[in-house]
């Protein structure tokens, strides 16, 4: 977890190129101009940074009963507040600065989204206080003040977009799992592959699923193919769908499929939509569906003790 | 090229050796049709295994030359179609219905003895 960021890949992953950076400005109206402003406001802001960092960790510490931000926590603070207004401009070096800032608060003081949005109000009015005492009348205070919200407004969209990352990377993380988790094709018998379907049938998955099973058909002589649905908690009219394309696909390799595990729910679920799985032989249990399979592939089991004698034999 | 066709005791088998053109396609019906008419033929196995592409024309081609075959006496078996092929048929909604199909040519004359024996 302490590894150094990189920020060059972080940005191609969240996909904040500098033309979008650019088109964030456009929609913001911050131009070069601004630069200049910020420039003025940071001559009154950056001798209270401290103090104004500080009132807002007891102001934040305060309404939500946390603990306060000490410490290293609270020099990043200054750092990341100091460094809005004290930015030579607002291109890729000023980006890549930000989002370092915003990752290293992250990982010490993990603050939520909520948090920042509050933080960054709490900011803007303690400036607006403090630049309403400095500044010469009301028309270049109202200058200033507009200047420094769309800096700030483009400064909490990196960090949103570092939030927002940070939580779909564990979503992902889940996904491939479950991908990988999912899909095996197991082998019970000469002739006779066992295909358990686990978890949401998207068309991706269905696709990979497919072609691992046409794969397995070929590789292991499969004749009779069980498709067991029990872990697949819906089945709309797109998994139905899916699964007649995969029954359609095996059935071309000249293997015969079996569909089984349609529970009770789905099966009224699907015959309320309208759908019927066509001529797809469906069994109710996995059981059923190898005893189906047995019955293609000509086999019976037999107990031993009532197995006809063979000649030759006792 | 021509496809050839061999005797295999009372099976023929269409081996097709190469991308088919539309024109080929209706020759190899033309030629299995009037073979199945001499000898006792019971049963016909194409194997299409080299076959990287089976578009709407070639699966309507295999499902009529079936169908034809059928009311000359003798069984049809479709064996060989690779699991890219089989995926992008489906895809396309073409399933061959009504068509046996087979793993390979081993798979298909054995389908077809165990019909003829059964």
């Amino acid at each position: 977890m302490d590894q150094q960021l990189d920020v060059a890949a972080l940005r191609a992953e969240i996909d904040v190129t500098s033309h979008r950076i650019d088109q964030r400005k456009a929609w913001l109206g911050l131009d070069d101009g601004d630069v200049g402003m910020l420039g003025r406001i940071d001559e009154v802001v950056a001798p209270e940074i401290g103090v104004i960092v500080d009132s807002l960790v007891d102001d934040l510490a305060h309404r939500n009963g946390s603990a306060r931000t000490t410490g290293e926590g609270r020099r990043l603070l200054c750092d990341y507040f100091g460094g809005l207004t004290s930015a030579d401009g607002f291109g890729d070096a000023f980006v890549d600065r930000r989002l370092t800032m915003v990752d290293a608060l992250r990982r010490t003081v993990n603050p939520d989204v909520s948090w920042y949005l509050a933080a960054y109000l709490f900011y803007l009015d303690e400036v607006g206080t403090l630049l309403r005492a400095k500044a010469g009348d009301k028309q270049e205070m109202q200058t200033l003040y507009r200047s420094l919200a769309r800096a700030t407004f483009l400064d909490l969209s990196l960090a949103i977009d570092v939030y927002v990352f940070e939580r779909d990377r564990t979503i992902r993380a889940q996904q491939r799992a479950l991908e990988e988790l999912s899909t095996p094709v197991l082998q019970l018998r000469d002739g006779l592959l066992i295909l358990p379907i686990v978890g949401m049938l998207d068309s991706r998955r269905a696709q990979q699923l497919t072609e691992q099973l046409l794969q397995a058909i070929r590789d292991r002589r499969g004749k009779v193919v069980v498709l067991d649905v029990t872990g697949v908690a819906a089945v709309d009219s797109r998994v139905a769908n899916h699964l007649i394309q995969t029954v359609d696909a095996a059935r071309l390799m000249g293997a015969t499929a079996i569909v089984s595990g349609v529970s009770v729910e789905v099966a009224q679920t699907l015959v309320g939509l309208g759908i019927g799985l066509g001529n797809v032989i469906t069994v109710a249990e996995l059981q059923d569906g190898v005893d189906a399979a047995d019955r293609v592939l000509g086999l019976r089991i037999v107990r031993v003790d009532q197995a006809p004698v063979e000649d030759g034999q006792g | 090229m021509k496809v050839p066709i061999l005797r295999q005791s009372t099976c023929l088998v269409a081996a097709v050796q190469d991308s088919l053109t539309d024109a080929e396609l209706a020759d190899v019906q033309q030629r299995l049709a009037q073979a199945v008419g001499r000898g006792d033929v019971s049963g016909v196995v194409i194997d299409v295994t080299v076959l990287d592409v089976i578009d709407s024309f070639a699966t309507r081609t295999l499902s009529t030359l079936a169908s034809a075959l059928k009311l000359r006496g003798a069984d049809v078996i479709i064996v060989g179609i690779q699991p890219e092929v089989a995926f992008a048929m489906v895809q396309l909604g073409l399933t061959l219905d009504g068509v046996k199909t087979a793993l390979d040519l081993d798979d298909g004359l054995a389908r077809l003895r165990g019909a003829a024996a059964g």
